[in-house]
């Protein structure tokens, strides 16, 4: 393999085959226009290989040292669709031009702060660094040594990459620019499913191997489909790997002291070994040359890169991929790639099946296995003490059909099967295997084991790349309902897309007897329970990008009912009151002890006090069939769920002697603080839970009336609710946040900036409670949810009171800060939150998700964008209740801001500008009233199906829609 | 004032056991973190009081690692081995199994000397509080000169306090890996002397102006409490165990079957540590030190020298 010189560069001569170097997939071209403009006649072609490169997501950065009027009109024309991926560096690098998304030129650059660092300081800081595209992903190509890049001297410091040099005159280097360029688009042939994804914005990368981050990386890298999710582990395992794969919705008891239900880990399935000339290859034996993993989000697969070089001078390239079929969910693909780099030889693979699997807590969840090698595939049928039965089969075979099998043994033992594949190769010649996996339980089918075969039987008679294909057309499709794109703030919209990933492969429309826990399907922390998270962070997402699969998630609140009658009736309470910690039946499962890591024994009221989980739970449903119209579940099961806790809040307030209602002995979102009287979100959340249940009584009595609701009851729910104690201060119109905290010592969160350990571990319990210091957004999420019905002055002052002192001990928090902080016009906190927001786990290396990621977090990133910076919101009491209403806040850099949603059966675009908002109605049936609310004044547009309509935004507020051209 | 030692001091090559002169970079070389590769323990004793805290501390010591167990008495003047125990108050049983040597002249050169000439996995010194205007530990004189010069462990203990048994090693750490190098030698000791071991794991905060204090945790590799505890019961023992994965197990490399906690501390460092120790009756403490005292970590490791009820072992990072 020739590499770059030291210094990174790369000379290529006439007359030599374009070094091994450049057959790496960048993602960053940086190139002399004056290659190109030399090139005469035949530039037309380079132009049209640019534009094919930025359309499978290649970024370019085109240099030129004069005016960029001529450049900019040769790439405008050519490469239209793809134009957000361009840049032109004029003015000798003093001009930085982009283009919007209708494809005409934005000068970056123009009033730009600081003019000292160049335009390529500039790429740097607000596109390369934000995207993470590494040096090694940079190529930047200049004519000759001085010429074109090279010669300008702050671009050439600045732009680090792999530099090629083209020595040739003109003409020459332009052919070999197009070689270049050539060879760049036929990597997709070369490398096939197994080439990363080209866009930087697109890919979540790690590099190296750092056995202290380990556990973390296999969180950020898990793949899942809503019906299981396996961590990123390495294939062959090693000294810290702890891969994992969770079956949503299946449970085993754990096996510390609480005994509450877990996860149930599957048996690893991903389990490959690797023995290149008898030498078996590990990340921590090998010399390892080169290492990277890549989850490429648009296809959902994880894809590693890996070369290393064994203690006999071996050296391999070895590739390999993993995805969890969106398409076919009980559907598991692994995909190995090995080319030797100087020996021929050969390799064996072993593709194990292992039951030999334990929890963090130590549980050994299965009783017994039976494995079995069959004469071409292996299968291991396991049995948990529970009584789940769970079946995977496996199967190993060539890439390439045409090719004879490998010549395999398979060999069953106690509790894993083995299949050993030994396949002949030769230096630089690549082969490729894959390997099908199924996985069946006996919570979706009868006979699992019978499942698997019939599955395992028809995936043979398919080509590995029809089965991917229809995976990564599986993700196409949920891309296309949820892909929000930002021009000028890449950092979030990758963050935002890290995010997406993670919820959307944490769901399961199909499968209503599962909801999402804390960490989804990526880690074992949390154990799998369901938390208010899902209703209050994650539901949103779903309701307005896919409403089956909030269905699915309300379904299962639905049918855990009888958990929640359970536990409101043990506390004395009727109606429901939901678990704060979910799992499989609905009966709540947080302990109610636990040592803490300071040696105390503590109680843990969370169970026993966050009351507000039903009134969440309600606010979810009603939200839900707001958004949707769901009739259908309206008087079914959401009606149910509404009556039965706006039954649990009809009992559980008391009447004081003030006249007012009152909710006694909670715990509010912030847990700094127990044990406290009328906590405003408690409060607030259970008067709209009421509101709601009559509100659904009403409009559907029969129903109502089926489940025993009355005027007489709906009516007293209306009657508590206009009597709930609220809070607001009189004097200064700020949200107490709950009875007595204005009273607490004066706390700011400014005194304790730097910290090393949360908040209330470095002040102690006793001191936390005594003082105004605030977990998490409290008082400024009910502002988040319940906005409408908190007067505006209110909803600004309780957010600048609230915010100094809120420390943001909980994942849950930065999120709705950003979001409420967008929305009140707060740009300097509404950025910091966006920023934290996304850094929750991307920005992480202290282990924070190591027990997976923070799915909860994830989905309050897409609400501050969907519902604060886009302004995207229903308004209740609506007589239109088809209407939608966009309110936009967009950040200060914020060029425009793409977010589909869809809405009572239409799917809608969303693009907001500075100054302007533009809807196209992609789908539906019947036309939808959207409205436009700046300020005070609104405007309307009643938008029909395969249309699209824009307005203006001036001072004085919207200027009316038109029909604009598709 | 800080103290950089072995700038042009004495280094042990840890490979061959060998002393030699020498320069600031050839002492960086030698990683001193692993006390247990220098067989030998040796105790220090003085005409000030009976030695039987330091003599009780090394037997156990030097019989747990199986390493031989060496008394020097430093002197004014030289005196002949057979008069040590008459000179310490003791009777010459007391010193059964001790090989004795005789060094004379200024205490702490002595010492020096003496660990040139052969080193030592530990030393064993008495604090001796109120030192002169150079005992900037509080510990005494010699017992700062050990904590300069040795290459190995330094236990420093009150000499009237006995160590019968240790059960109990208490290793508070800062989340970095500077401080994790003493989790390899703490872990080693431990399963030599059939002791638990607690690992504390402390943490602080100050005003956004003061952020030049906390940058401790801006360490490479370095792992502070989750900044976000969404539900504590679940979030700390997650935490827990990966800290212990990540430290006692990819970083520091902890003998694995050792009974080890984990805890964590709150509030100012030095106090916390010395409460923990307090709360759940360390026996010994272990401390690493950088080698000087003007930064964060140099008061925190001389507040709980200075504040320690137990002997506490000092490993040189």
């Amino acid at each position: 393999m020739i590499s770059p010189a030291p210094d990174g560069s790369v000379c290529v001569t006439q007359g030599r085959r374009l070094p091994e170097a450049l057959h790496h997939p960048f993602r960053l071209i940086a190139l002399d226009w004056e290659i190109v403009a030399a090139d005469g006649g035949d530039a037309a072609a380079v132009v049209e290989q640019i534009a094919s490169l930025l359309a499978v997501g290649v970024r370019f950065a085109v240099f030129t040292g004069g005016a960029p009027a001529d450049v900019v009109a040769r790439l405008q024309a050519a490469c239209a669709d793809a134009l957000r991926r361009l840049y032109v560096i004029a003015q000798r690098n003093t001009e930085l031009y982009g283009f919007d998304r209708r494809g005409d030129p934005i000068h970056l650059s123009a009033g730009h702060a600081d003019p000292a660092r160049g335009a390529v300081g500039q790429l740097l800081a607000e596109v390369i660094s934000p995207l993470r595209i590494a040096p090694h992903d940079v190529l930047v190509v200049s004519g000759a040594p001085g010429d074109g890049v090279g010669s300008e001297a702050s671009a050439g410091a600045a732009l680090e990459g792999v530099r090629l040099s083209l020595l040739e005159d003109g003409l020459g280097g332009a052919r070999w620019l197009r070689e270049l360029l050539a060879l760049q688009l036929g990597l997709k042939a070369e490398l096939g499913a197994f080439l990363p994804p080209r866009d930087a914005a697109w890919a979540i990368e790690e590099a190296g191997f750092d056995l202290a981050r380990e556990h973390e990386i296999e969180s950020l890298l898990a793949i899942a489909n809503g019906y299981l999710g396996s961590r990123g582990s390495l294939a062959e395992g090693t000294s810290v790997s702890r891969p994992a794969t969770f079956i949503a919705g299946a449970f085993e008891p754990s096996a510390d002291v609480t005994r509450v239900p877990e996860l149930v880990i599957a048996p690893d399935w991903g389990r490959i070994r690797f023995v290149i000339e008898g030498e078996p290859f590990s990340v921590e034996q090998s010399e390892v040359i080169h290492h990277r993993r890549t989850l490429d989000m648009r296809r959902g697969v994880l894809l590693r890169d890996c070369i290393a070089r064994g203690p006999a001078g071996h050296v391999t390239h070895l590739r390999t991929l993993h995805a969890a079929s969106l398409s076919d969910r009980h559907v598991l693909i692994e995909g190995v790639s090995v080319s030797p780099q100087n020996f021929t030889g050969a390799i064996r693979v072993e593709a194990i099946l292992s039951g030999d699997v334990r929890s963090a807590s130590g549980a050994a969840h299965w009783e017994s296995f039976t494995p079995r090698a069959g004469p071409r595939s292996l299968s291991l049928v396991g049995r948990t003490h529970g009584g789940l039965v769970a079946a995977m089969t496996s199967h190993l075979h060539e890439g390439d059909p045409s090719l004879p099998p490998p010549r395999s043994e398979r060999t069953p033992g106690e509790a894993s099967v083995t299949e050993r594949a030994e396949i002949d190769v030769r230096v630089a010649q690549r082969r490729e295997l894959y390997r099908t996996v199924t996985l069946h339980t006996s919570r979706d089918v009868e006979e699992p084991r019978a499942a698997g075969e019939a599955l395992r039987s028809e995936l043979e008679g398919r080509s590995i790349a029809g089965v991917l294909r229809d995976h990564e057309r599986a993700w196409g499709e949920r891309w296309r309902r949820a892909d929000i794109e930002i021009d000028g703030a890449p950092k979030i919209e990758r963050a935002l897309r890290f995010a997406l990933y993670h919820l959307i492969g944490a769901a399961n429309p199909e499968d209503p007897r599962t909801s999402i826990g804390a960490r989804s399907l990526s880690g074992e922390a949390y154990r799998g329970h369901v938390f208010w998270d899902t209703e209050i962070f994650m539901l949103p997402f779903f309701t307005h990008c896919f409403p089956e699969a909030a269905r699915a998630m309300l379904e299962y609140r639905h049918r855990t009912l009888p958990g929640a009658r359970r536990k409101a009736a043990e506390r004395g309470y009727e109606g429901a009151l939901y678990a704060w910690e979910s799992a499989d039946t609905g009966d709540e499962t947080t302990p109610s002890m636990v040592v803490t890591p300071f040696g105390e024994l503590m109680r843990v009221l969370s169970g026993e006090q966050e009351h507000h989980i039903s009134a969440d739970v309600a606010y979810a449903v009603w939200a839900y069939l707001q958004a949707t119209g769901d009739r259908e579940f309206a008087r079914g099961g959401g009606l149910e769920t509404l009556v039965e806790t706006a039954r649990f809040w009809a009992s559980r307030v008391e009447l004081g002697t003030d006249g007012l209602a009152h909710i006694r002995q909670v715990i509010g979102p912030d847990e700094y603080h127990e044990q406290i009287d009328d906590n405003a979100f408690t409060n607030w959340m259970a008067r709209h839970n009421l509101r709601c249940a009559a509100a659904a009584v009403a409009a559907t009595p029969q129903q109502g009336a089926r489940l025993g609701v009355g005027p007489e009851e709906s009516a007293r729910w209306l009657e508590i609710a206009g009597r709930m104690y609220l809070g607001v201060d009189p004097r200064t119109g700020v949200i107490e946040q709950f009875r007595g905290y204005f009273g607490l010592q004066p706390f700011a969160i400014a005194d304790y900036e730097v910290r090393t350990a949360p908040i209330d571990m470095l002040l102690g319990r006793e001191r936390t409670q005594a003082c105004q210091v605030v977990k998490q957004a409290d008082v400024v999420q009910l502002i988040a949810l319940l906005w409408d019905q908190v007067p505006p002055g209110t909803r600004r002052d309780s957010f600048l009171y609230y915010e100094p002192r809120t420390a943001h001990g909980s994942s849950l928090s930065p999120g709705v800060h950003a979001q409420v902080a967008a929305r009140l016009e707060l740009h300097a906190q509404a950025e910091r939150y966006f920023d934290q927001t996304a850094d929750i786990d991307l920005g992480n290396n202290m282990g924070n998700a190591a027990g997976g990621v923070h799915v909860a977090g994830m989905g309050s990133l897409w609400q501050a964008v969907a519902f604060g910076a886009a302004g995207i919101r229903h308004i209740p009491g609506d007589g239109d209740v088809d209407a939608l209403a966009i309110e936009p806040h967009l950040l200060p850099g914020w060029r425009h801001l793409k977010v589909p949603v869809t809405w009572r059966g239409r799917a809608l675009e969303i693009h907001v500008e500075p100054g302007a908002v533009e809807v196209a109605a992609l789908e539906g049936d019947r036309p939808i009233t959207v409205r436009l609310i700046q300020g005070g004044a609104a405007a309307e547009v009643l938008a029909a199906p395969g249309r699209r309509y824009a307005a203006k935004r001036g001072a004085e507020g919207p200027r009316g829609w038109e029909e604009i051209a598709s | 004032m800080s103290h950089i030692i072995g700038s042009a001091a004495l280094a042990i090559d840890a490979g061959r056991g060998t002393a030699r002169a020498g320069a600031h970079a050839e002492v960086e070389e030698v990683a001193p973190e692993s006390g247990v590769l220098r067989r030998r323990v040796l105790v220090t004793m003085r005409r000030d009081g009976p030695p039987h805290g330091v003599i009780q501390m090394g037997r156990l010591i030097a019989r747990a690692i199986g390493a031989p167990l060496h008394g020097l008495f430093l002197c004014p003047t030289r005196i002949e081995a057979s008069e040590v125990a008459e000179n310490v108050g003791l009777a010459p049983e007391a010193l059964h199994g001790l090989v004795l040597d005789v060094a004379a002249g200024d205490p702490g050169e002595a010492l020096a000397a003496a660990l040139t000439t052969r080193a030592a996995a530990y030393v064993i010194v008495a604090a001796a509080p109120g030192g002169g205007p150079d005992d900037h530990l509080g510990v005494g004189d010699l017992a700062q000169r050990a904590l300069e010069i040795a290459c190995g462990g330094v236990v420093i203990l009150d000499p009237r306090a006995g160590a019968a048994q240790i059960r109990r090693i208490l290793l508070p750490l800062d989340g970095t890996p500077s401080t994790a190098s003493a989790i390899t030698p703490a872990g080693e000791l431990a399963r030599s002397l059939g002791a638990e071991l607690d690992i504390l794991l402390v943490g602080e905060a100050h005003p956004r102006f003061e952020r030049e204090r906390a940058r401790l945790s801006e360490e490479p590799g370095a792992m502070a409490p989750p900044q976000y505890v969404d539900q504590p019961h679940h979030e700390w023992t997650a935490f827990a165990e990966e800290f212990l994965h990540r430290f006692l197990g990819a970083i520091g490399h902890c003998p694995p079957d050792i009974v080890r906690r984990f805890f964590l501390g709150a509030g100012e460092p030095g106090a916390e540590i010395l409460r923990v120790a307090a709360a759940v009756e360390s026996d010994l403490l272990v401390l690493v030190w950088h080698g000087n005292l003007c930064q964060r970590h140099g008061s925190v490791f001389r507040d709980v020298l200075r504040g320690a009820r137990c002997p506490v072992l000092v490993l040189r990072r």
